[in-house]
């Protein structure tokens, strides 16, 4: 026989009151680690949903309504980069950026007879969309891998019309891409330097020739400006910047105006939700501990009884210390179970490790309840002997 | 008053210029006694004159004052205390194998058969043995005490009112259990029952700090 059997045997005395409270602490532990581990994994999702998706930091700015006249819409213009830029910079904005989406406005074929319209993105963008190679063209997912000959007009302009009679070859290769932008399948967007190229080819002329000849209002037969772009860093910054605009005469597509102050929702969220779980927290370890202190209190004469049969003090604290232990222990598995079978439900790797890291806390949170409760302990077993089996009855 | 029952027995116990106060009372008053190995000493006095103070001390479970007590190291000493002082929720025979498990020397069979003889020796039959002590009468607690106190084969027992709250029949019979399972033993006995106790105990009168020998 050793200390084991004792512990057993002592253990079996414990009463129902504290056997009662143990399991409640159980119990809170694990629906902490529990809520915990949902949370996080919901913040997570959110992470990736709304706040590292560039969609809902996006303002699509479509059109132009002068306010002078009523119902009339006007293309974009690249004048209106700056002009957008610069009101919202006025406005205070500080973490966002303006692009623009180029379009040639008709469909050029390739030689198997398909039609392709060519849009383009101008280099500012391409520190979120990545830059697109320049013998490449981002196409629909619907569309295969594969390699294409398209054949670029050569416009030639003359009074009253344009017209073509010959065309050059450009040599691309279609990859297909699942991205931020939804694709029509007979969309191809190619890289800035690529455009240029094109609109080189098209026209026989410099980028910058047909830029200055362009702005100065030059009439090429395409309206290049297809869309306007204002990526807000910040989402609580997305309503004002949309307003704005608004209110400045652009006609905007803002699908995800309703969420802009989200992640504020969100942070205050976590913030109510920590306060509670420290509370919570608070008041379980507060009642465990209360219970741990009355439990060896009603063990004082067993204690005594002990120290009377001859167990020396240090013999006595291996044996109630395995019993405390062993009921730590208990508690941790318990906590260990629940955490991991969650995060095994929601297989991924950040899950894991934040699941890990809760478990870290656990076991010194665990680790610092059981001082509190060994130094208690500690404090009974060098009463003396007489006082011990005298200040409790035996229940 | 110093005493001493005769000088040339052997002591097991010395008590030298003990002096020991409780609360507000003197037990002790530098008062020097040898108790004799194979003696048997019955402690009378009126409540509250020290007498449980006195085995306390004696047991080791308190400490004098002033003086000092002599024994051998090799002398065993057991202690039936005032108080029943067993695990109530538990049975006859684990409280013994609790008290034995402080004697790292006793392994294997001989634990169960130490503690069988124990509890047939004081008359504890083996379902009796199995039951919760809660269970047990007030004189089958007090046999259950001295079973775990015969395992121990003491040289010097320390009996602090054994037949307190026990019945006439009661009484009698677990005085003659103690002289029988102890016979070689010294028995020192605090009692205010004095009638049950053989003559052939000396009785000492603790009083004004010294015993008192009334025979």
């Amino acid at each position: 026989m050793n200390d084991r059997y004792l512990a057993k045997t002592i253990k079996k005395k414990t009463s129902g009151f504290f056997r009662v409270s143990l399991l409640l602490f159980g119990v809170s532990v694990a629906l902490l680690i529990t809520s915990t581990v949902l949370l996080f994994s919901q913040y997570q999702q959110l992470e990736t949903d709304f706040f590292n998706n560039a969609n809902p930091h996006l303002i699509e700015v479509c059109s132009f309504s002068p306010k002078e006249s009523v119902g009339v819409t006007e293309f974009l213009q690249l004048d209106d980069l700056d002009n957008i830029d610069t009101m919202l910079a006025h406005q205070g904005l500080d973490d966002y950026f303006v692009f623009c989406e180029y379009a040639i406005n008709f469909g050029i074929s390739d030689n198997n007879g398909r039609i392709f319209f060519v849009h383009s993105y101008d280099e500012k963008a391409s520190t979120f969309l990545g830059q697109i190679k320049a013998d490449e063209a981002l196409c629909s997912v619907e569309l295969p891998n594969e390699f294409i000959t398209l054949n670029v007009p050569r416009i030639d302009v003359s009074e009253g019309g344009f017209s073509s009679s010959s065309s050059s070859e450009l040599p691309l290769t279609l990859v297909p891409t699942a991205s931020y932008v939804e694709f029509h399948s007979d969309i191809i967007y190619v890289g800035y330097s690529t455009l240029q190229h094109i609109i080189e080819k098209m026209y026989e002329t410099t980028w910058d020739d047909f830029m200055n000849r362009y702005l100065t209002g030059e009439n090429f037969g395409i309206n290049i400006v297809d869309r306007i772009y204002v990526y807000v860093d910040e989402l609580s910054d997305s309503r004002s910047a949309a307003t704005l605009l608004g209110k400045s005469g652009y006609n905007i597509v803002y699908a995800l105006g309703a969420f802009e102050d989200m992640r504020a929702s969100i942070d205050t969220s976590l913030w109510v939700f920590l306060i509670l779980g420290v509370t919570v927290l608070f008041v379980t370890t507060a009642s465990v501990i209360i219970s741990f202190k009355n439990h060896l209190i009603m063990s004082q004469k067993d204690i005594g009884i002990l120290k009377f049969y001859g167990y020396s003090e240090n013999r006595i604290k291996r044996i109630y210390n395995r019993i405390i232990t062993n009921i730590f222990f208990l508690i941790f598995s318990i906590g260990t179970i629940l955490a991991v079978s969650l995060s095994v439900l929601y297989i991924n790797t950040q899950t894991l490790l934040f699941t890990l890291v809760l478990l870290g806390c656990l076991v010194v949170f665990l680790l610092a309840i059981r001082f509190i409760v060994i130094s208690m302990l500690l404090k009974i077993c060098k009463t003396d002997t007489l006082a011990l089996i005298k200040r409790t009855k035996q229940l | 008053m110093n005493l001493q029952s005769d000088d040339n027995a052997l002591p097991i116990l010395h008590l030298v210029n003990a002096s020991k106060s409780f609360a507000d009372k003197t037990i002790l008053c530098n008062a020097t006694f040898i108790f004799e190995h194979g003696k048997k000493y019955l402690i009378t006095g009126p409540s509250g004159a020290g007498k449980t103070a006195l085995l306390n001390v004696l047991a080791g479970l308190d400490h004098l004052d002033d003086g000092r007590i002599e024994t051998e190291t090799s002398t065993v000493i057991q202690y039936l205390f005032q108080d029943v002082l067993l695990f109530s929720d538990l049975s006859a025979r684990e409280n013994l194998l609790i008290k034995q498990m402080t004697d790292p020397t006793y392994t294997g069979n001989l634990k169960n058969e130490i503690i069988s003889n124990a509890l047939t020796a004081v008359g504890i039959d083996h379902t009796t043995a199995e039951k919760k002590v809660s269970l047990l009468s007030g004189g089958e607690q007090r046999r259950v005490q001295l079973a775990q106190i015969l395992m121990f084969s003491p040289d010097l027992v320390l009996l602090d009112e054994p037949t307190a709250n026990l019945d006439y029949k009661n009484k009698q019979e677990l005085i003659e259990l103690i002289n029988t399972l102890f016979p070689n033993a010294t028995i020192i006995i605090s009692s205010h029952d004095i009638e049950y106790i053989p003559n052939d105990y000396i009785r000492l009168e603790l009083q004004n700090g010294d015993f008192n020998n009334e025979r």
